[in-house]
């Protein structure tokens, strides 16, 4: 069965794909690893530029990718925890941005 | 003297002296500058009880040890007060140019204390110092008293208060030059409360740094750190407004006085490019910034074209935001504007949204409000409720006298976002962090005094590399587990950040991997030819938190201080990452007990334990405490 997921980058990320945000169709039990492979296929040459991925690995590099989710586990920060084996499910909101602060 | 100015000006307002006092060395080595030196005056020379608004309060104004010097970030001041919004101690910091050139007038601090006789302002022109007569400009905002200011004797940094600080509203502040504040919690009030319009300050001195070759080259070391940091570039361009995209990823936007954490409608708004568009003109620093998250706002658009400000931040964006149901940045900042001139904290401002909710709930009506249609959303009507506030008319004298008196004329206390007696714009219902730093913090509940922002933002192993002893459960901020040593760590940390005076924003609370104690400390000692490690400068910052927290205690707030309102316990987002969660008061209790043990104090009572006082060398603190039996032996 598929799932729909939205992405949205924010702030430098943002500018240097020139997209704020996507929605993608994966199939149940992707992870965000096959959606930041997709990602990658877009915009792997402006992120590489940009110094947001592995020059070798192509995994990211300088990006919080944040998603927030209830789970048996409590809510869990994807950038953090489970990072890309992360499962995804319908609905999921991914964020994605270079380290912030503010507040 | 190197790093230090070596002297500290008491102005007494009631006997109208001036008087000058060496800073004492001892002092200084052990409570670094501006914060620390503040708590500690505040301390002796504050009586035990006195009520925020007593003219035996006081309030001190300071910069540290690097201000002034090409330390990078290092232009920032602090003030120490006991506070009228909260009754907790009062600290608060600001940026502008202000610290450093009270330095470079040869004043490590200003004490004001007593009460003048009838309006005043404090002219500082190096050693000249006057007090001089404010009927002129009493009554008048902030700008326009600037402006009178820079009339008579030159454009100089200045303190000013408003038409809210005059009034003694619970939560004024006092503006250091036309956009900064020393806010949160009412040092506005406290000046107002003395009959003091007015700091203006020059100072042609100069700072003088021990070591000035190690000095430069550490400073540039440190700049080259600050700037090749990943946050950089983020911080340069949008400045605290990009703080948005995480609030958004973990659902907890406060919209409408905490109702929602997801805000559709308000998507653009929270975007940073937003505010680059629609207001910010340019980037602007404080003095020796490298950062530059402040910048020049001119509205370009819409009923507020023209408008004009600097410095506009985060908190104003949610406070005249998500958190009343707007979404436009020209009112963010026409209300900041207003909020600067009045004098009127951004903090106490939120209790606009309060008040909005009592509306929609209808415990309050029209009749109640001066007939101000107070939906969400209602611009006009978030304007005229800051107005009667400074001015104290109708339903904003109710709103001046703070949270607790405007609950008991209105009701509604179980819909005021407060922890610990202060508003907050994070939500603690999940996130542990939040919870413990928040609920914990000396000044009452926000993010200013201990939220461990770098735990999240870096690799665990980067924490786990630095901090080997804390659990590796640390970094993840929905889970209590380490949560007490990371706080812990970072009250210390920032205590040492205000007194130096640096900004947080440039060092490791903040940027992981970017300027570190070790690096403050050979700063400190190029500077001041004062040996520091990092071990010493850590002790130092927790010298001043524990003296800091003993001052609540001191002031009758024990362990029942500490807690988060009933609409953080009781009611959930009803959507969004967080729909349905409400915060665990078991959870964080057990949490806020560890925390206190590990800062020495008794986790039943809330009181210091005799041996961390004499081990910190506050021995001065013992007697007062266990005379008002208030310390565990």
């Amino acid at each position: 069965m598929a799932i729909r997921v939205t992405v949205q980058y924010f702030t430098l990320l943002k500018r240097t794909i020139g997209t704020g945000k996507e929605e993608y169709e994966l199939e149940e039990g992707e992870t965000v690893a096959d959606l930041w492979i997709k990602i990658l296929k877009k915009f792997g040459a402006e992120m590489e530029k940009g110094g947001y991925i592995d020059a070798v690995t192509k995994e990211p590099k300088s990006i919080i990718i944040a998603m927030s989710r209830i789970g048996v586990l409590g809510l869990r920060h994807v950038g953090l925890y489970d990072g890309l084996k992360t499962e995804l499910k319908d609905g999921d909101l991914i964020a994605m941005y270079p380290p912030v602060m503010g507040g | 003297m190197y790093g230090w100015a070596g002297t500290i000006l008491t102005i007494d307002l009631s006997k109208e002296q001036i008087i000058k006092e060496p800073l004492d060395m001892d002092t200084a080595e052990k409570f670094l500058g501006s914060d620390g030196i503040g708590v500690k005056l505040l301390w002796e020379r504050v009586p035990a009880g006195t009520p925020p608004l007593d003219p035996a309060n006081i309030i001190c104004f300071g910069s540290g040890p690097l201000t002034g010097t090409f330390c990078p970030n290092s232009g920032k001041m602090s003030s120490v007060f006991k506070s009228p919004t909260t009754g907790l101690i009062g600290v608060s910091t600001a940026g502008g140019f202000f610290g450093p050139e009270l330095k470079e007038a040869g004043y490590d601090l200003i004490v004001l204390m007593g009460k003048a006789k009838k309006p005043v302002w404090i002219w500082i022109d190096d050693d000249d110092v006057e007090i001089r007569d404010a009927a002129h400009m009493w009554g008048k905002t902030a700008w326009e008293a600037i402006d009178i200011i820079h009339e008579e004797v030159g454009d100089v940094p200045t303190i000013t208060i408003g038409p809210a600080g005059e009034n003694q509203m619970f939560g004024a502040f006092c503006l250091v030059m036309r956009s900064r504040a020393l806010g949160g919690v009412g040092s506005g009030a406290v000046m107002g409360s003395k009959n003091v319009k007015a700091i203006g300050v020059r100072g042609t001195k100069g700072v003088q740094v021990y070591r000035p070759d190690e000095f430069m080259k550490k400073c540039k070391e440190a700049k080259d750190k600050i700037m090749s940091h990943p946050v950089y570039a983020g911080f340069a361009r949008y400045g605290t407004p990009q703080w948005s995209p995480v609030l958004i990823a973990q659902g907890v936007v406060p919209v409408r006085n905490f109702q929602e954490g997801v805000f559709p409608e308000g998507e653009e708004f929270l975007d940073p490019e937003t505010p680059c568009k629609e207001v910010f003109v340019k980037s602007d620093a404080c003095e020796g910034c490298v950062i530059h998250c402040g910048h020049w706002c001119e509205v370009r658009s819409g009923p507020y074209k023209g408008t004009k400000t600097e410095g506009l931040e985060w908190y104003a964006e949610y406070m005249f935001g998500p958190y009343i149901g707007c979404t436009d940045w020209g009112f963010v900042t026409k209300a900041s504007v207003e909020c600067n001139n009045l004098g009127i904290g951004f903090g106490a401002a939120g209790m606009i949204a309060w008040l909005m909710e009592l509306y929609q709930r209808g415990i309050i009506s029209k009749k109640d409000v001066d007939g101000l249609e107070l939906t969400w959303g209602n611009q006009e009507a978030a304007l005229e409720v800051l107005r009667k506030m400074a001015y104290r008319e109708g339903i904003g004298d109710i709103l001046a006298q703070g949270w607790e008196k405007a609950a008991e004329e209105l009701g509604g206390k179980d819909f005021q976002p407060l922890i610990t007696r202060l508003i907050t714009t994070e939500c603690p219902r999940a996130r542990m962090d939040v919870a413990l730093s928040h609920i914990v913090s000396v000044r009452g509940g926000d993010h200013n005094k201990a939220l461990p922002y770098f735990a999240w933002i870096c690799p665990p192993e980067y924490i786990h590399k630095n901090w080997p002893d804390w659990p590796k459960e640390t970094p993840d901020i929905y889970n209590p587990i380490g949560k007490p040593e990371i706080v812990d760590w970072i009250e210390d940390w920032k205590c040492v950040n205000d007194s130096l005076t640096v900004c947080y924003w440039s060092t490791s609370v903040t940027m992981p991997g970017g300027t570190n104690p070790t690096d403050y400390a050979e700063l400190l000692t190029y500077a001041t030819g004062v040996e520091y490690d990092e071990k010493k400068l850590l002790e130092a910052g927790r010298r001043i938190a524990v003296l800091e927290r003993a001052f609540n205690v001191r002031e009758g707030w024990g362990r029942d201080v500490y807690q988060l309102s009933p609409m953080f316990t009781d009611r959930a987002f009803p959507r969004g990452s967080q729909a349905g969660v409400k915060a665990d008061m078991k959870v964080i209790n057990e949490m806020v007990d560890k925390f206190l043990e590990r800062k020495g104090f008794d986790s039943k009572t809330g009181y210091p334990r005799k041996e961390t006082l004499e081990q910190l060398g506050l021995d001065f603190a013992i007697k007062q405490l266990r005379k008002l039996g208030r310390i565990i032996d």
